[in-house]
């Protein structure tokens, strides 16, 4: 019976309705950071997408890396999703609702303001993000490099 | 056919559905059970794909991020389900990792099916193939699936199956199995030669039953033909019965009017030759009758004899044919009686100067028991034609012994001449009925021709056999051998004197109608010493002896008013016209020439105590009277001793008894010439009284009596030796009972011219002149 409950709630989850699309915020081009250190200087759209949604845990010189997404309902999270998959947010969080069911999957950590996403990635190598609208110039200064730019279709 | 049969017929139609049925459900369960284990191959596919296409993003989420747990969710949520087998889930791995590989199997049941692999592309990317998920269902579920599903549609198909035979069992019950039984029934109804015929409903005439049906009817018309050609023959099986039946009944009536013609002849030629011969015994006791005369008489005497043994072997012979004849058992001295018989053959041989001897072998018993008289009758047979077929030499008769026992003894009795002997050819005939030798020998030596017959017959009733040897010119051997008794001296003994007189006097009635057998008897009782009382017939019997005490009747068989039978019972019963009769228990002798042994069975059974034929056998008659007066002397009765009587008395007796006149006769003489001048007085006495009786009769045209008188008349004609008044009696006689009355008219005149010498005698002492 207990196997049954699962099926069916994992089921359940699966039909969820794409939620309503959030209106298109014009964000521009969304920069994907890491600090400096990381000795990464681009990524592929592939690669990102894989370690934002929990598929790689390492850069593609084979060192640690790890997510920061921001704050869950903000309209920058849902743009950026949906541009990078194609998606819609609601499946991306219907992907995270089923890992996050089995328990041992966490999505990555969310941060609200986009300064402490900055300070985190200046601060903690490996540390990877998504930030839109910021200068590379003054994110150098910071350590922070811009491996990968998003551009709205 | 048998009903029962019919209901064979429907336990195998019965038989044959419920095989069908069975046979035809096994089918389609199998069937059914293989289509509904299809359905449920395809729905557990169906099943486990959409259980596949369920957990597909999970399964596709967890390669996506190569986390175990979430894809040991997916696997372990299929497994939660019986449908589901094994579950195989693998990622193939790529830059980012090296896949992952989970499986799961489930607990119970097995896997002989089909796997269904389903590709799991990425969630984000569907050119991205992560991996796959293989699925394989279970076969347990399939098949528990498949009993479920197949039960109900089997048991449905079962139900369906046999309603359906069950309905072709009755459609077959009732188009074929009832159609026959009913069949069966009309048939039964028809009978033969019945116009019926099996009719059936239109929609079984064309089918197997009406040809059937067909077949029957046409074997019915048959059946009905033969039947009435069976009738037809019946028919006249029965008609030719109804001959048979009839030409027995005339048969056996011709048979009965043969016997009845015997009896009657048998009377008729006794009757006057006892007159004969009674007369011509009491002629040669006479010892007044001179030498010539005495031959004479003698050969009138053996040729009245000779007579008598033709009609006894013609009777004997007759009775033979009509399995009558009886053979009686008793006891005699052996020698004696052949010696007696062939005595009468010593005086023949002489004339013809041949020798005759008798030898009695030296062994053979002195006492024997058997029937005398019959071998006696076959020795004078056999002897009498030895004598008269042989001209010289001579004829030697022996007696020998063959076997001897206690109580029986077989004896040979050979009689041999020196005659003419037999040729061979002849000697086959010689003992068949009416033959002799040869036709010639008739003609030269007379006989009947049944005398070689009755012997043969008469041997063989006895229990024995008779043969012949027989040389032509040399001479012929003729022997018989007999079984025997064995008796003692003392059985033997009795012997009687004929002429004797009795010891007592008895009172004797006789009834008889006829005159000369009146007179004879009347004679031969006296002669013995007793008192006759005549009665004409039985009424007068009866009368007489309720007036008066007698010792003995003599009754006469056949008279007028009322014959010997009904005069016994009357006697018999104690009553007449009112009296009662004392001497109820009387001896009764009855007297008559009836002599078939049915007659004497009737007189017997009719009370008479005792039998005597006639012509009376003056022996039998002294033997029987003797008899009854040492019965009536046993029983107390007082009778008058008689003295021995002279002739001289007895003369006078008879003399003074028929009123005749004293001084006509010798009183030592035995009044033969008076006796027949008697009779012929007697007849003439009763002539008016007779010529009366014939005119009524005449007039009433009463034939009966007619034949009777006329029959009394031709008797006494014969008494009266006046040949041609027997014969015309004899033709009225024939004419009354063929119921002539015109002829019987006719020849009346004639019949009264040839009795009137009669009449002139009778009144010839007072009117002699009348006569004519």
């Amino acid at each position: 019976m207990n196997h049954i409950k699962v099926l069916l709630t994992l089921i359940l989850i699966s039909y969820v309705p794409s939620s309503v699309l959030y209106a298109s915020d014009n964000f521009g081009a969304i920069q994907v950071i890491v600090n400096a250190n990381s000795d990464v200087t681009s990524m592929t759209k592939k690669h990102v997408m894989a370690v934002f949604l929990g598929r790689s845990r390492t850069f593609p010189n084979g060192k640690p890396a790890k997510a920061l997404d921001n704050k869950m309902g903000s309209s920058i999270r849902e743009y950026f999703f949906e541009t990078l998959t194609g998606k819609s947010i609601s499946d991306i969080d219907a992907y995270w609702a089923r890992l996050r069911y089995s328990g041992r999957a966490s999505p990555p950590k969310e941060i609200d303001n986009i300064d402490e996403i900055l300070t985190e990635v200046s601060q903690n190598v490996g540390v990877m993000a998504y930030v839109s609208g910021q200068n590379p110039e003054e994110l150098s200064k910071q350590g922070i490099v811009v491996v990968y730019t998003l551009e709205a279709n | 056919m048998r009903l029962r049969h019919l209901r064979h017929l429907q336990h195998y139609v019965a038989m044959i559905m419920v095989s069908s049925a069975l046979v035809l459900s096994a089918i389609f369960s199998v069937i059914a059970y293989q289509v509904n284990q299809r359905v449920a191959i395809n729905d557990s596919e169906r099943q486990v794909e959409g259980l596949m296409a369920a957990v597909k993003n999970t399964a596709s989420a967890a390669l996506f991020s190569s986390n175990e747990a979430v894809g040991m969710d997916a696997v372990n949520g299929l497994l939660g389900t019986e449908v589901v087998y094994s579950v195989t889930l693998e990622g193939f791995g790529d830059d980012f990792g090296p896949g992952l590989k989970l499986t799961g199997i489930h607990k119970n049941g097995g896997a002989p099916m089909k796997t269904i692999i389903m590709p799991l592309e990425s969630i984000f990317d569907h050119n991205d193939i992560l991996g796959e998920l293989r699925v394989t269902p279970n076969e347990l579920w399939v098949s528990k699936r498949t009993h479920t599903t197949s039960i109900p549609s089997i048991l449905g198909l079962i139900f369906v199956i046999f309603f359906v035979c069950f309905v072709s069992a009755q459609a077959f019950k009732i188009r074929i199995s009832t159609p026959l039984v009913k069949v069966r029934k009309a048939l039964k109804n028809i009978r033969a030669n019945s116009d019926k015929r099996l009719r059936l409903p239109p929609h079984l005439q064309l089918n197997e039953i009406g040809v059937l049906v067909d077949g029957f009817n046409e074997l019915l018309d048959e059946t009905n033909a033969a039947f009435k050609v069976e009738h037809e023959l019946r028919d006249e099986m029965q008609e030719v019965q109804k001959h048979l039946e009839q030409a027995k009944a005339d048969a056996e009536k011709a048979a009965q009017a043969k016997s009845d013609f015997l009896a009657t002849m048998s009377h008729e030629i006794r009757t006057p030759l006892s007159g004969v011969l009674g007369m011509l015994a009491f002629a040669l006791n006479d010892p007044q009758v001179c030498n010539k005369t005495r031959d004479q008489l003698d050969i009138a005497q053996s040729n009245a004899k000779a007579l008598l043994t033709i009609i006894n072997d013609i009777l004997d012979f007759s009775k033979m044919e009509a399995g009558k004849l009886n053979i009686e058992i008793i006891d005699f001295d052996l020698r004696k009686e052949i010696q007696a018989a062939v005595a009468v053959f010593i005086g023949m041989a002489e004339e013809k100067q041949l020798y005759f001897n008798v030898k009695f072998d030296d062994d053979v018993p002195l006492y024997v028991k058997c029937d005398p008289t019959r071998i006696r009758q076959v020795l004078v047979n056999l002897i009498g034609n030895a004598i008269k077929f042989t001209s010289s030499g001579g004829v030697n008769v022996q007696i020998s012994m063959l076997e001897l026992s206690r109580y029986t003894v077989r004896l040979c009795f050979s009689v041999k001449d020196t005659g003419i002997g037999i040729p061979k050819e002849g000697i086959g005939k010689l003992f068949q009925k009416f033959e002799q030798a040869d036709a010639s020998t008739t003609r030269k030596y007379g006989g009947t021709g049944l005398g070689l017959s009755i012997s043969k017959q008469l041997i063989e009733a006895m229990f024995g056999f008779i043969e012949v040897q027989s040389t032509p010119g040399e001479g012929s051997v003729f022997y018989f051998e007999l079984p025997m008794g064995r008796a003692s001296a003392a059985e033997c003994d009795e012997k009687l004197k004929a002429n004797d007189i009795h010891t007592h006097k008895l009172q004797v009635l006789c009834a008889e109608d006829f005159e000369t057998n009146q007179e004879i008897i009347r004679t031969l009782l006296e002669g013995m010493g007793h008192d006759v009382e005549i009665a004409e017939n039985g009424v007068l019997a009866l009368d007489k002896l309720v007036s008066r005490h007698f010792d003995v009747i003599l009754m006469d068989g056949r008279m007028p008013e009322m014959d010997g039978l009904e005069a016994t019972k009357h006697i018999r019963s104690g009553r007449w016209k009112e009296q009662k009769v004392e001497q109820s228990d009387i001896n009764i002798v009855a007297l008559t020439a009836n002599v078939t042994d049915e007659d004497k069975a009737n007189f017997l059974s009719a009370g008479m105590n005792h039998f005597l034929s006639k012509p009376i056998d003056e022996v039998a008659l002294h033997k029987l009277l003797a008899e009854t007066i040492e019965e009536l002397l046993a029983k107390g009765q007082a009778l008058m001793p008689l003295v021995r009587a002279t002739t001289n008395e007895l003369d006078s007796l008879f003399d003074v008894s028929q009123g005749v006149d004293k001084q006509v006769t010798e009183p030592t003489s035995l009044p033969s010439e008076l006796v027949a001048e008697k009779l012929h007085s007697v007849f003439s006495n009763s002539l008016p009284q007779r010529i009366n009786e014939l005119v009524q009769a005449i007039n009433a045209e009463n034939f009966e009596e007619l034949g009777r008188l006329f029959h009394g008349i031709r008797g006494s004609a014969g008494y009266l030796e006046d040949p041609e008044l027997q014969a015309l009696s004899e033709k009225l006689e024939g004419l009354s009972d063929q119921h002539k009355i015109r002829e019987v008219r006719a020849l009346f005149d004639d019949f009264l011219v040839r009795l009137s010498p009669y009449q002139t005698i009778q009144t010839g002492d007072d009117h002699a002149n009348n006569g004519g």
